[in-house]
């Protein structure tokens, strides 16, 4: 495994430092997801379908984000031209029968109100995860045969894995008629953590040891690259992208980049604690 | 021809006969395969090459032998190497040709694992991760008349399963595991010529035998997984460039087609994506893929449903319609309304209850800020100290508004406002302190956590620190 980059950025609302890295697995020799990972556009998707379709069809879905990438935040609408462009594009080059297609997780830093938030975006069953206070939270819910399962109390989360269903998404980008992208707006704080990934991570290593590596490794690089060597010692059957980045500071509207930690930890005051 | 192929064993199937080599995607049918190689053993030039090639439509790569040079033909994306020097990978055009010298080493598909255990191949067909060309050895220089390993028709499935090292097809997969139990598996390619495997001492061993047990098999025909071998990303990580430039000159231009302009269709995509031009690819047939049956027959059903247009929505004065698609009627003056309404919201004209069609909503109510600003309801608005919005499953980003609160009294996400079809809607979002609800006649009544709340014009809401917004119609300029 070759070394990977770490990257930082610093703008006048957010510092974030990030790493990503895509690798075909142990059994393929194809791989088919396509990572962009550049500020403010951290965006991965798992391509599908035979013959050469699934590749393109991922690597269309991430090529609509690549405009957003700049030195400033993006704006929500510019955002959802660029998912649009996606479901467009992948479906339009969509080609065979089933056709190719592409799952699209990931977040891009919108500017709200002057404020740096995660949009975080999700189509099929990549996922972005959020890493804050030691706590791991999985953002995204699937589009997932087993998810509706789970959901509907039929299976068990912890089976979920293991269910031979396990790889079949009820939404993609490119898949027949357009179905729209779940959407999440986070404010952006200092010391979370970001973690997009395909399935082919979420396959191999559960989230517990994902939250453990989280929380034992500083750099997102050397978490980034232990992951996707988990995943690689398991077995690696699908291909597996990892991207991690880390909000190393955040300014509130109107002010300068600072520790905004010590807003985080309380949250609301009971009134009653007042009085 | 006079060259040794040797092969990495994989899941793409490869097709040496005469003078050419022809590699197909995992999913090309054995009985093509019969045919290919009796197609291949034909071959003398790169047209006829190509001729093969346009026909079968699982074709990746193909080569053949000329008396002048080696020909490669190539879809975009298969990695190919000539005496080691990468070849380009070419976007835009059907099949990309690269012409060396008549003994050069040629590597194509997945390259790595030609650094592992590689197999011989006189002729015939084996399952391959990537293929090497090299010249012949002396002592194997002689014309390969057609040994046809898939000649003999009681020979034909026993072969399949002795070369296809990992995946063989379903359709084969009995087959083979009959004739992995009849003998010993490991060894089988039958080969007279001495193997003369190469294993690069240092080489990472990129799929060790036990890594390749089959992979399960979804009982669901399309799954994520199913993709075949042989083809390399389009993009790698080295494109993750660390510095960020200027914003492209493609956001305004996406801003600018962005305006869905009442009943106009989507922008067309500006930024064009990449010279890559998929849709260059003649791809046939191919079978992995995620679409359930069950997803496919809800496909159709929404597909018959679309296929119905709305009313295109007439827009004069008021609010432009921008927001999902609700059942609706119109007045006289082509206002939207909701149904059962009987005079217009708007204008005040009568409604006709006969135009009913789902048409696209326009913005109906604002809630009014304590700042005097008004934030329309269509999106969705979550309002708190720092919020944030849960899922929203229609991909319409809702609006986030920050109020003030010195004392720290209202939540950090404490109050959402959506519409619900045509209903105003307020849930309190387990705010810590609550939400009152305000209504003229009314005693103040305390938002049950997380339940849906239906608001009336005029409302207003308490959300503690002296912040009390207010539900108001829509204007027109409140449109976003
Ligand atoms: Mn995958």
């Amino acid at each position: 495994m070759s070394a990977i980059g770490e990257f930082r950025y610093s703008h006048p609302s957010i510092a974030l430092r990030w790493a990503a890295t895509t690798h075909p697995g142990m059994r393929r020799s194809v791989n088919e997801d396509s990572v962009f990972a550049s500020f403010p556009v951290f965006v991965v998707a798992d391509g599908m379908g035979g013959h050469a379709s699934g590749d393109v069809a991922s690597a269309l879905a991430i090529e609509a984000f690549r405009g957003l990438k700049g030195r400033t935040l993006a704006d929500v609408a510019c955002v959802e031209t660029a998912v649009e462009h996606a479901f467009e594009s992948v479906h339009a080059n969509a080609v065979g029968e089933p056709a190719g297609g592409s799952t699209l997780s990931g977040t891009v830093l919108v500017d709200v109100d002057g404020v740096a938030h995660w949009l975080i975006l999700n189509v099929g069953d990549s996922r972005t995860y959020l890493y804050e206070q030691g706590r791991l939270e999985q953002v995204t819910v699937d589009h997932s045969m087993v998810q509706e399962l789970v959901e509907t109390g039929a299976l068990r989360r912890a089976d979920a894995r293991r269910h031979p269903n396990r790889n079949v998404i009820t939404r993609a980008l490119g898949a027949g008629e357009r179905q729209p992208a779940d959407v999440w707006l986070r404010p952006a704080e200092r010391g979370q953590r970001l973690v997009v990934c395909s399935d082919g991570l979420t396959g191999e290593v559960d989230d517990h040891e994902i939250a453990e590596l989280l929380g034992d490794v500083s750099s997102p690089a050397a978490v980034a690259a232990l992951l996707l060597r988990r995943a690689l010692d398991a077995g690696a059957p699908d291909n597996v992208t990892v991207v991690v980045v880390d909000v190393d500071a955040v300014a509130l509207a109107d002010e300068e980049l600072h520790d905004t930690h010590a807003h985080t930890i309380d949250d609301t005051i009971p009134r009653e604690a007042l009085r | 021809m006079s060259a040794r192929l040797e092969y990495a064993p994989g899941e793409a199937w490869c097709v040496a006969a005469g003078a050419a080599v022809v590699v197909c995607e995992r999913d090309l049918p054995p009985v093509r395969a019969r045919a290919l190689y009796d197609a291949a053993a034909t071959v003398r030039d790169a047209e006829g090459l190509r001729t093969i090639l346009g026909l079968e439509p699982t074709a990746l790569i193909g080569l053949v032998d000329t008396p002048g040079a080696r020909v490669l033909l190539r879809r975009h994306g298969v990695p190919a190497t000539a005496d080691d020097a990468t070849l380009p990978d070419r976007f835009g055009e059907e099949w990309a040709l690269d012409e060396t010298a008549p003994d050069a080493v040629v590597d194509a598909g997945g390259l790595a694992a030609l650094a592992g255990q590689t197999l011989p191949l006189e002729g015939g067909v084996a399952r391959v991760a990537a293929v090497r060309i090299a010249p012949g050895s002396a002592d194997a220089a002689s014309e390969p008349a057609p040994p046809a390993p898939v000649a003999e028709a009681p020979d034909d499935e026993a072969r399949f399963g002795a070369f296809g090292q990992t995946l063989p097809p379903r359709a084969v997969a009995a087959e083979r595991a009959e004739a992995e139990a009849g003998g010993a598996p490991a060894e089988a390619p039958a080969a007279p010529s001495a193997p003369a495997e190469q294993v690069a001492p240092s080489a990472p061993e990129p799929a060790s035998p036990p890594a390749r047990e089959p992979e399960p098999d979804g009982p669901i025909g399309g799954l994520i997984d199913s993709v075949p071998g042989f083809i390399k990303p389009a993009i790698d990580v080295s494109e993750i460039a660390p510095a960020p430039r200027a914003a492209a000159p493609s956001r305004e231009a996406a801003e600018a087609s962005q305006r869905p302009d009442a009943g106009a269709t989507r922008p067309v995509p500006v930024a064009e994506p990449a010279a890559s031009a998929p849709g260059a690819l003649d791809m046939g047939d191919h079978d992995g893929m995620t679409i359930t049956a069950e997803q496919a027959r809800r496909l159709q059903a929404e597909r018959a449903a679309a296929a119905q247009p709305p009313a295109a929505p007439a827009q004069h004065a008021g609010p432009p319609a921008t927001g999902p698609l609700v059942l609706s009627t119109l007045c006289a003056s082509g206002h939207v309304n909701a149904p059962g309404t009987t005079a217009c919201t708007t204008c005040g004209a009568p409604v006709d209850d006969r135009s009913a069609a789902q048409r696209r909503r326009p913005e109906v109510a604002v809630v009014v800020l304590p700042s005097g600003e008004r934030v329309p309801l269509g999106r969705g608005v979550v309002l708190g100290r720092r919020p944030r919005s849960r899922r929203v499953e229609d991909g319409r980003v809702p609006r986030l508004v920050t109020v003030e609160s010195p004392s720290e009294d209202i939540s950090r996400s404490h109050l959402e406002l959506r519409v619900d079809d045509w209903n105003l809607v307020a849930v309190d979002l387990s705010s810590t302190n609550g939400t009152l609800l305000l209504r003229e006649g009314s005693a103040p009544q305390r938002l049950r956590p997380e339940a849906a709340t239906i608001l009336q014009l005029g409302d207003r809401l308490d959300l503690g620190d002296s912040v009390v917004v207010a539900i108001e119609p829509a204007r027109a300029e409140d449109a976003q």
